[in-house]
């Protein structure tokens, strides 16, 4: 049996992906049959079958913002693990998450500003908020990087501590916005992360940057599992760890940049997903990107549904991530140690 | 042992006993204040007075108050409108009407008030509202400096407050007047919107944050006999889901922060009867229009005739 799992793992794992979607988009707050849905979606799709006499609110929630949204949550769920996965193998750390170098307080610092100064225009359908957190995201890693840089060398440890201490110096200065603001409950509420209101122009904008970084990171798998033994170990093996630590740097802040700022701060993603799946399939980066991307896209998805459709108002997602994610992984954790694995 | 346990009981039941006789205590009093200063004939306060408070609180009044610092916008705008505005010495940040209160000392926001800055000042008693942290009261309290807490959650509330206010400062002549007006002015809305099409309504306070159920706001938009679409929601400041805004169909989209193109951008909005109607409005956070409608004081009625307006404007031309 288990021989047979591990055998099909992938198609069975894909299989269950494909009915999270659908099941997920099904579910919802607005009350819209299962046969009304299937039709929707068919009928997008396609462009087979009728949807006449459907009413347009219907079409507009399941076309416009449910099915998107599921899809949304896919690829930020996707996103953050595979960042996930690559800040793990390359800090040597089990605690790293995307968000270790201080890419969430940027991007937080920019929303805030924009929420703060109620900076409002539309910039190619995107509004200033995740426009300020993008760039602000960016500008923060970049900072990390350089101060954390000793000539040509960027060594982990000054890595972290900087990543901390810029992460820290930007949460008190977003402190200090709130205090003198009124809007700061907005502000709360995006860095608890949520997919309200997001789009298919959401989704186009993420999605480049998650393909190429994904593409990236992949290339670079057989270097990341040689780093497990040690940044020396590699660079003596012919691993040019550098160059290594830059690119997987420079890729996972487009990555995670692009992603926060339009969804806000979903933790615990990034950080449980590449454990679990190594508890699946093992160390190798070769297997853990693409499992980690589907097995978080999964996660997310739930947690969203969950998020949107509990109650008849929103949950922000970061909530919901963190009360199932947490105790789920503490689980997995006194599973493994019992079994001796 | 057993006898320890009677000992124990015996102490239970006794407590209980003061404490219930404590509480219907407060509550006697209040109906008795009501009862000799509620009435309208009377418009001398005698002193010394106890009035009970929105939290429940008893402040006793050995005489009316001179010296006054108000940290709620809406009291600092009632305290004015009975012409006591020279005996308020201090304010919170957001007490700017009328014009006259932006000269007045600030003595921190109306969730924070600052304590050293109000106790230097020395005032008899400070008026607040509800969201008056509980440890600067108690600091307050300890300096025998009154606190009156304030917690209208309608326009009801409102009246309550100004007479309360009225009676403390033996003003109640002038606070009657004001009542009067305010409450002609209220009653001449409520007999226009009385019979109208009744529109659902989106609250928008940022980010699809609305208003719930037992919120100032939402008792506004009762009385201007709309139907608010939060108004099912379990807590007070619900954020809505763009499908549920969808699938209820406001007929009125009110935003007190993005603009107009901010909302109409949003991806799938453009089915409801709002959109399609040109219906949604902005009125910016902080503008003069802004405060009317949501600030618990005088220009609560003025407030409720701009949503009126806004929301069934042909019933106003």
């Amino acid at each position: 049996m288990i021989k047979f799992v591990k055998k099909y793992l992938i198609f069975l794992v894909i299989i269950i992906c494909l009915a999270t979607i659908f099941i997920c988009t099904t579910i919802g707050v607005a009350n819209i049959s299962v046969s009304q849905t299937v039709n929707i979606l068919f009928n997008k799709i396609t462009s087979i079958g009728n949807v006449e006499g459907v009413k347009e609110s219907t079409i507009a929630i399941i076309w416009n913002l449910r099915f998107p949204r599921v899809m949304l949550a896919f690829l930020v769920g996707g996103a953050l693990s595979i960042c996930g996965v690559a800040y793990q193998g390359i800090f040597k750390n089990p605690m790293a998450d995307p968000f270790l170098l201080g890419v969430s307080s940027g991007a937080a610092l920019g929303a805030t500003i924009a929420i703060v100064f109620n900076i409002s225009a539309i910039f190619f359908g995107l509004d200033m908020i995740t426009v300020f957190a993008f760039v602000s995201a960016l500008l923060t890693l970049l900072l990390v990087y350089n101060i954390s840089r000793i000539g040509n060398k960027v060594p982990v440890p000054t890595l972290l501590l900087s990543g901390i201490a810029i992460s820290q110096f930007l949460t008190a200065i977003i402190s200090l916005f709130m205090i003198f603001s009124d809007q700061m409950n907005r502000v709360v509420f995006w860095t608890m992360g949520s997919l309200n209101a997001k789009s298919w122009n959401h989704l186009i904008l993420i999605l480049p940057y998650v393909i190429i970084g994904f593409i990236i990171l992949f290339r670079y798998h057989r270097q990341m599992d040689i780093m497990l033994l040690g940044e020396d170990t590699a660079s003596q093996l012919g691993v040019n760890t550098e160059k290594l630590k830059l690119v997987i740097l420079v890729v996972t802040a487009f990555i995670t940049a692009a992603t926060v700022s339009v969804t806000g701060i979903i933790g615990f993603v990034g950080l449980i997903i590449p454990h679990i799946v190594r508890m699946i399939v093992g160390p190798k980066h070769k297997k853990l990107y693409p499992y980690s991307f589907v097995l978080g896209g999964i996660l997310l998805i739930i947690c969203d549904t969950v998020a949107r459709s509990l109650i008849n108002q929103e949950i922000p997602v970061g909530i919901i991530t963190a009360i199932f994610g947490g105790p789920f992984f503490i689980y997995l954790l006194k599973k493994r140690k019992r079994g001796g694995i | 042992m057993i006898k320890m346990n009677k000992v124990l009981i015996i102490i239970t039941l006794l407590l209980m006993t003061f404490t219930w006789t404590a509480c219907s205590n407060a509550d006697n009093s209040g109906e008795e204040d009501t009862n000799s200063n509620g009435d309208t004939s009377v418009t001398e306060t005698t002193y010394p007075l106890t009035i009970t408070d929105d939290l429940g609180n008893e402040v006793t009044f050995e005489k009316a108050p001179e010296k006054i610092v108000s940290v709620s916008p809406g009291i600092t705008e009632t305290l004015f409108e009975l012409g006591l505005g020279e005996n308020i010495i201090g304010r919170d940040g957001a007490s700017d009407y009328p014009k006259a209160a932006q000269d007045l000392e600030i003595v921190g926001d109306y969730k924070g008030p600052n304590t050293e800055l109000i106790i230097d000042l020395a005032p008899e008693v400070v008026f607040a509202y509800e969201s008056i942290p509980e440890d600067v009261n108690q600091l307050l309290e300890a300096s025998n400096i009154k606190v009156v807490v304030f917690n209208p959650t309608n326009v009801d509330g409102v009246l309550e407050n100004i007479k309360q206010v009225g009676v403390i400062t033996n003003k109640q002549t002038r606070a009657n007047e004001l009542i009067e007006s305010m409450s002609a002015k209220r009653t001449e809305i409520l007999e226009k919107v009385k019979d109208v099409d009744q529109k659902k309504v989106f609250m928008d306070l940022g980010d699809f944050i609305s208003v719930g159920p037992n919120t100032f706001i939402n008792s506004i938009l009762e009385e201007a006999n709309a139907i608010n679409i939060a108004s099912d929601s379990d807590t007070p400041w619900p954020t809505l889901s763009i499908e549920k805004i969808i699938e209820d169909n406001p007929d009125v989209y009110i935003s007190t922060y993005t603009s107009v193109e901010d909302i109409k951008s949003v991806v799938g909005i453009d089915v409801i009867e709002a959109y399609k109607n040109d219906n949604i409005i902005v009125i910016p956070w902080g503008t003069e229009e802004h405060n009317m409608i949501q600030r618990p004081g005088p220009r609560v009625v003025e407030g409720l005739e701009i949503y009126a307006n806004t929301i069934y404007p042909e019933l106003f031309e």
